[in-house]
């Protein structure tokens, strides 16, 4: 095992290394608390060679950076051990190469995915994620955190969609991986490790994705079931018909109403979002419409808005540090029980059906809880994700496998530079 | 070619380097191949075989007892030869690797007998008469029924084939030559190839076959001189005997002065229609094949040439299927022909088989030299076979109709096995 | 006893690993009592059947085992590294990049026979399979429940689905499906000290590093896959295959823009050149004319309504992009009739020369005009003819260079070309290998595409894994990157045997 860093002590000496570095604009510390902590030096390059050049003084003042963008997921994995340099990667905004007869885009990490729509927007097309908790995160934030909304399951993943990327590592050094091009197979998809690794790796400073058309039209539509089990066979149902979904939804009472769908348990409502040709979206209401008389629900077209308050509940702001938000994996078939387990009290629960992902969040949820939760999960062949809760919750969560991430992490990372700590890798 | 002289090849029919080199390795052959499907192992698929064989070639191994077993144990089915991309002339490649394994002087002992038993049994009709008159003999008094128990002790798995062998001798053989049919206003004259055990085990095939050419309007004959058509000799490596074969047979047939050769055994048909290869060294034989080649027929090919065949058929009520036989199917490439026939049949049920151009593991001989392998390969049709739910099992080929006739009474299902023109000649015959 | 008399000549230049005969001797020994004598070859006659792939390249292994299970394979890999003997994994052997080429001898774990569906769960959409399944099983398995596994190797008859793992492998309906990864949930592996454990997860997104999604596409270096989670699809309600003819491939290549820029993505989307669709109307006639200079594939599917408007703006397209005719179909087999002369093509080519080279560059699809010119004039400069049949809609070439190995210095010459078409592709920004992998073949040309750094941090990956540096080496990775003995040997193609490329 390689010597790790030790902590640092002596804030100046950091500093005076960081002050070096020329292009690195210094930040108020203060605007960077992580779980109650301060860095020593918050520091916002604008270029990905600026942050190379960070890591590398990172490095030699064995330091601990915590690359943050849109700051909204820095409580996924287990708590950082160290904090010194917060890394604010927004200074890398730049789209670098958009060619749209191509489909593919080449962007820094710190655009915010709501710039990058826009943009994309102008030539017809989008790439085709909803992270929570919106547009608002940063794209290096997106890959490295790898979350997925309604529309995962439906519509391809950020991990399906990224084509290559540029990291910079511990060492100082731009690494590249994949390209540009829509199929490529040519060496190790360290991309593919980048998305999800939460920073752990390096820093992701550009990526390339594979965009799509918009779609011509959309419909969103809410069916308010009268209880679970109409509303999963709804749901199949809308699934089985082979509709152009794009989302699809089960939500408890308490989750419907907080986004708008007012109901009381035990009504279940179907959130239901289509695609497509305006010929094909008119077909799925209609045959939404047909399913919904037979399951005795209710129906109503839903705003954007609904969509996008969903979205919201799958984050937290900084006020709810007591708030607990787990995310389950479960085959589909198993996301209407996962839902009935969870009981609709004092908790939150809704689910995204194809992806089978369970979301449960509250202040009364216990390690118990999400023990019982996890092992259910485990029977079906499924995981638990602890997104949010006090750090004494986060051991609880899964992690894949702990021994092969370890050694990644210690291969790539030897002194521990980055976000240490967020694998168990820092005991 | 200045190589070294290849280790364990020898002869005139040594493969040729180019017809090796034809192999891209591209696999695509891998799934056809039974052998392949049951071992599971390169050296039982058409690519590992060929790179044996290139292997010996090159004098990179010899032709020894761990090589020779895997090229024994291919069925020269031919199933490879229509996945291939690249034409690789796997069927002849393989005869002529048997051929020059057979002709060296180590060939290993099992090879030569069986090269001799064919040449002095198979390739002469007094022989296999005399050699089958006991069993014929004893059908006569029912004996078979009581030799059943017996044959299934002594031969194990080559019993389903025995038996149906044994079956088979209680109908009265087909010894017929000369003219066989004159209608009158004969649209065509043919000639009728008898062969060798086909109208000895299968004489209904025969009858059948002359009653529906004679209907059609053909002057058949079946001239006295001719000979089995060496397929088998060839299959295992016996070329020489395969040519003296091939040469009696084309004299014969070009003194009967016909339209057409017409032969109801696609094993027979295909050798016939490839006679040309066995004559690579031969330029004044080559011709005379080739010319000869050109007027050959399978049976089923030549019937549903005729216009107006599917005229006058009366109702079978029945389920059937077809089994490709291999060498129609994957030598000849005759696959529509059968089908068109059954097809017309009224009443008849059709149900394709998940694989009809498998092959069922009859491969001339096979059955007896290589049991395992055989059974299991029939074991895999005959599952094919049942999912169907058919009552008739149609081939086009002696040598399947007895593996198939076997497999069903081993398996005790309810069907039988025929050739697809006994079926015809039945619902033409229904119709009267 | 035969001994072959060019034991060696296979291993090239490349560092022979020759491990000592009495360690090899044990080992297959052990393999044999832990495994049986029915799942381990080691005669030398019996070891040459397996030392090709489908490329040129050949080496051959010591031992060969055939593994059942999960449990067999761990066995295998722990008593290989126990010994120091390095490991292969095999499925039909149709590679294209010399992947499961044993270059340094050892053992070739051939995993044909783990070959079970062990699941097909409707209501989930997923299967769950050993590697050694072949690809058009598990497709035909599924498609009695309206479901399909979407990627579709052209090899997909042989191919198997481990095999497919390790490549990453596409197809013509990766288009909009996505290639292998997009489609593996998760994986049994056995990693190379024998250790198992499981990748990703039953459903998609699995917290943690994604293993999952660097193992695929790693070709057989980072471990075996021992059972196969995947993500099934549902088969679409309506298909259209549209057929159109052009009188040169720059216009082709021009319609496949104009019909992406339309707004539709279709399924497939493939071309034919001159010369190949020569070549496919020597073999049968499937109606191609024969004066045309590229044929346009393209397939669009979804539900009616999508299937009838998407058509219709192709159609529009195809048309202002020149099209001379236009065939359309829908019936299945009118659409398999229109596919005919696309999936004969390759077989056609191999009538058409003794030997041909498949290359497999990728390019933008915007730059497909000028790299095709590039393709053609490069192709003339070296004497060769080349057909083109590919993925035009993701802008994956495939250039088949039509030569005859026995000519002297042809297949250097053609490997020259090739290099040179690929080096096209990198510059027009595109990459070496789209869906065929680095495999032995490409992997001195990663340095064109890959800088020292990026390489480094690849073989860091490799040794992650593989410590002792004994799992498939000398591949993917340049020389001195992850190969077991340290060297600077070029890969070379020897011709020791009839030397052929599909």
């Amino acid at each position: 095992m390689p010597a790790r860093g030790t902590l640092v002590t002596a804030t100046s000496d950091l500093e005076g290394v960081l002050a070096a570095l020329p292009r690195a604009r210094h930040r108020e510390t203060s605007a960077y608390p992580i779980e109650g902590r301060f860095p020593s030096v918050a520091l916002r390059p604008e270029s990905p060679d600026g942050v190379a050049r960070v890591l590398a003084a990172a490095r030699d003042a064995r330091a601990a950076v915590v690359p943050q963008g849109a700051r909204t997921a820095l409580t996924l994995g287990r708590p950082v051990s160290r904090y010194d340099v917060a890394l604010d990667t927004t200074g890398l905004h730049r789209i670098v190469e958009y060619e749209p007869a191509d489909m593919t885009v080449t962007v820094e990490a710190g655009v915010t995915l709501h710039a990058l729509q826009a943009r994309l927007a102008e030539e017809g097309q989008y790439l085709s994620v909803d992270p929570p908790p919106g547009d608002e995160v940063t794209i290096g934030g997106l890959l490295a955190t790898a979350r997925a909304g309604a529309w995962r399951g439906l519509l391809p993943g950020v991990r399906d969609l990224v084509l290559g990327i540029t990291v910079a590592t511990p060492e100082g050094t731009l690494v590249s991986s994949g390209g540009r091009v829509v199929k490529n197979v040519t060496g190790y998809d360290l991309h593919r490790l980048h998305t999800g690794a939460l920073g752990s790796l390096g820093v992701i400073v550009s990526a390339s994705f594979k965009v799509a058309p918009l779609p011509e039209a959309t419909a969103m539509l809410a069916l308010r079931c009268p209880d679970i089990q109409l509303a999963e066979r709804a749901a199949f149902e809308l699934r089985d018909r082979r509709l152009p979904l794009r989302a699809l939804s089960l939500l408890d009472a308490s989750t419907a109403t907080t986004v708008g769908v007012e109901t009381r348990a035990p009504a279940t409502t179907v959130l239901a979002a289509f695609e497509g040709v305006p010929a094909v979206v008119a077909r799925a209401e209609r045959e939404s419409r047909d399913v919904a008389r037979r399951m005795r629900a209710a129906i109503e077209a839903v705003p954007p808005f609904t969509w996008s308050a969903l979205r919201r509940r799958a984050a937290l702001a900084g006020s709810e540090e007591q708030t607990v938000l787990v995310r389950l994996g479960v085959p589909p078939s198993r996301v209407a029980s996962t839902l009935a387990a969870v009981g609709s009290g004092r908790l939150e629960a809704w689910a995204h059906v194809a992806a089978g992902c369970v979301y449960v969040r509250g202040a009364s949820l216990t390690a118990a809880t999400l023990l019982a939760l996890q092992a259910d999960a485990h029977a079906a062949g499924g995981f638990l994700q602890v997104e949010h809760a006090p750090a004494e919750l986060r051991d609880i969560g899964d992690a894949g496998d702990l021994e092969l991430t370890r050694t990644l992490k210690a291969t790539f990372d030897p002194e521990g530079v980055l976000n240490p700590g967020r694998w168990g890798d820092d005991a | 070619m200045t190589a070294a002289p290849p280790i364990g090849f020898a002869g005139p029919d040594v493969p040729l380097l180019e017809d090796v080199r034809s192999c891209i390795h591209c696999g695509f052959c891998l799934p056809s191949c039974p052998t392949y499907l049951a071992t599971g192992s390169e050296l039982d698929s058409p690519r590992g075989r060929l790179h044996l064989i290139g292997a010996i070639l090159d004098g990179r191994i010899e032709a020894n007892e761990h090589v020779l077993p895997h090229l024994d144990l291919c069925l020269q089915c031919r199933a490879c030869e229509t996945a291939c991309p690249s034409n690789v002339p796997f069927g002849q490649i393989m005869e002529d690797a048997r051929a020059a394994v057979v002709a060296g002087p180590e060939a290993p002992r099992a090879w030569s007998l069986r090269a001799l038993a064919l040449r002095n049994v198979v390739g002469r009709r007094e022989v296999l008469r005399a050699a089958l008159a006991p069993a014929r003999l004893a059908t006569r008094f029912g004996l078979q029924e009581k030799a059943r128990p017996w044959i299934r002790r002594a031969f194990g798995l080559r019993a389903p084939m025995l038996e149906a062998q044994l079956d088979a001798l209680a109908a009265r053989p087909f010894r017929r030559s000369g003219v066989l049919a004159r209608p009158p206003e004969a649209r065509a004259r043919v000639a009728m190839l008898t062969g060798c055990v086909q109208g000895e085990l299968t004489p209904r095939m025969h009858e059948a076959t002359l009653r529906v050419l004679a209907r059609l309007g053909c002057e058949v004959v079946a001239p006295p001189a001719q000979v089995c058509c060496g397929a088998l000799h060839a299959h295992a490596g016996d070329a020489e005997t395969a040519r003296d074969l091939a040469r009696r047979n084309i004299e014969a047939f070009e003194a009967a002065a016909v339209d057409a050769v017409i032969v109801n055994a696609a094993g027979c048909g295909a050798a016939m229609k490839e006679y040309p290869r066995l004559f690579r060294n031969d330029p004044t034989w080559l011709a005379r094949a080739e010319r000869f080649a050109a007027t050959v027929r399978d049976a089923t090919e030549y019937v549903t040439s005729i216009e107006g065949f599917d005229r006058g058929l009366g109702p079978i009520d029945a389920v059937a299927t077809l089994q490709d036989s291999c060498h129609l199917a994957h030598a000849q490439g005759i696959r529509e022909a059968p089908r068109r026939i059954l097809n017309a049949i009224p009443g008849l049920q059709v149900r394709e088989l998940k694989t009809p151009d498998r092959c069922c593991g009859a491969a001339g001989l096979y059955s007896l030299v290589q049991p395992e392998m055989s059974r299991a390969v029939l074991e895999e049709k005959l599952n094919d076979v049942e999912a169907t739910g058919a009552e008739v099992v149609c081939t086009s080929n002696p040598g399947c109709t007895l593996q198939l006739a076997g497999g069903i009474v081993s398996r005790g299902l309810e069907a039988r096995a025929v050739h697809v023109l006994e079926l015809l000649d039945e619902s033409y015959r229904a119709r009267r | 006893m035969g001994a072959p008399r060019t034991h060696e000549v296979a291993r090239g230049t490349l560092p022979a690993m020759s491990t000592s005969q009495p360690t090899l001797a044990v080992l297959v020994d052990e393999l044999t009592r832990a495994l049986g004598k029915s799942s381990v070859l080691a005669r030398p006659e019996e070891l040459i059947a397996y030392e090709y792939d489908a490329t040129i390249e050949r080496a051959r292994p010591d031992i060969v085992v055939f593994p059942a299970s999960t449990d067999d394979v761990a066995t295998v890999l722990r008593l290989a590294r126990k010994h120091g003997v390095p490991v292969v994994p095999r499925g039909s052997g149709t590679g294209l990049a010399g992947g499961a080429v044993p270059v340094q001898g050892g053992v070739l774990c051939v995993l044909t026979r783990m070959n079970r569906i062990l699941e097909i769960d409707v209501r989930n959409r997923t299967a769950t399979i050993e590697p050694g399944v072949i690809n058009l099983q598990l497709q035909e398995a599924v498609a009695t429940h309206g479901l399909t596994y979407a990627p579709d190797p052209s090899s997909q008859r042989v191919c198997t689905i481990g095999g497919n793992v390790a490549t990453n492998a596409g197809g013509p309906h990766t288009l909009v499906h996505g290639s292998t990864v997009n489609h593996v949930l998760g994986m049994r592996v056995v990693l190379p000290d024998g250790r198992a454990t499981f990748l990703g997860s039953r459903v998609p997104d699995a917290p943690g590093l994604d293993l999952r999604g660097l193992f695929v596409g790693s070709e057989g270096t980072l471990g075996i896959a021992t059972e196969i989670v995947v993500r099934l699809v549902p088969r679409a309600e309506a298909v259209r295959t549209l057929l159109a003819i052009f009188a040169s491939i720059e216009d082709a290549s021009n319609a496949v823009t104009r019909v992406i820029a339309s707004g539709v993505i279709p399924v497939a989307l493939e071309m034919l050149d001159r010369e190949i669709i020569r070549a496919v109307q020597h073999s049968r006639d499937v109606g191609y004319p024969e004066d045309a200079g590229a044929v346009l594939l393209v397939e669009v599917e979804g539900l009616r309504e999508t299937v009838e408007q998407q058509s219709a703006q192709v159609i529009e397209a195809l048309r202002a992009a020149g099209a001379l005719d236009l065939r359309i179909a829908s019936e299945a087999a009118e659409r398999e009739r229109l596919w005919e002369g696309r999936k004969s093509a390759i077989g056609a080519i191999g009538a058409l020369a003794p030997n041909f080279y498949l290359l497999d560059g990728v390019v933008p699809r915007t730059r497909l005009p000028e790299v095709m010119r590039g393709v053609e004039e490069l192709s003339a400069r070296y004497g060769f003819r080349c057909g083109n049949v590919f993925h035009a809609g993701d802008g994956n070439l495939h250039p088949n260079v039509m030569f005859d190995s026995m000519e002297p210095g042809a297949t250097e010459r053609v490997l020259a070309l090739g290099a040179e078409i690929l080096r096209l592709c990198i510059e027009a920004g595109g990459a070496i290998t789209g869906e065929h992998g680095v495999g032995l073949e490409k992997r001195s040309y990663m340095e064109w595409m890959f800088g020292a750094d990026d390489l480094e941090a690849m073989s860091r990956i490799r040794l992650a894994f593989d410590e002792a540096g004994l799992f498939n080496p000398c591949k993917v990775l340049p020389s001195g990157h992850g190969c077991a003995s340290a060297h600077s040997a070029e890969l070379t193609h020897h011709l020791a045997t009839p030397g052929v490329y599909v």
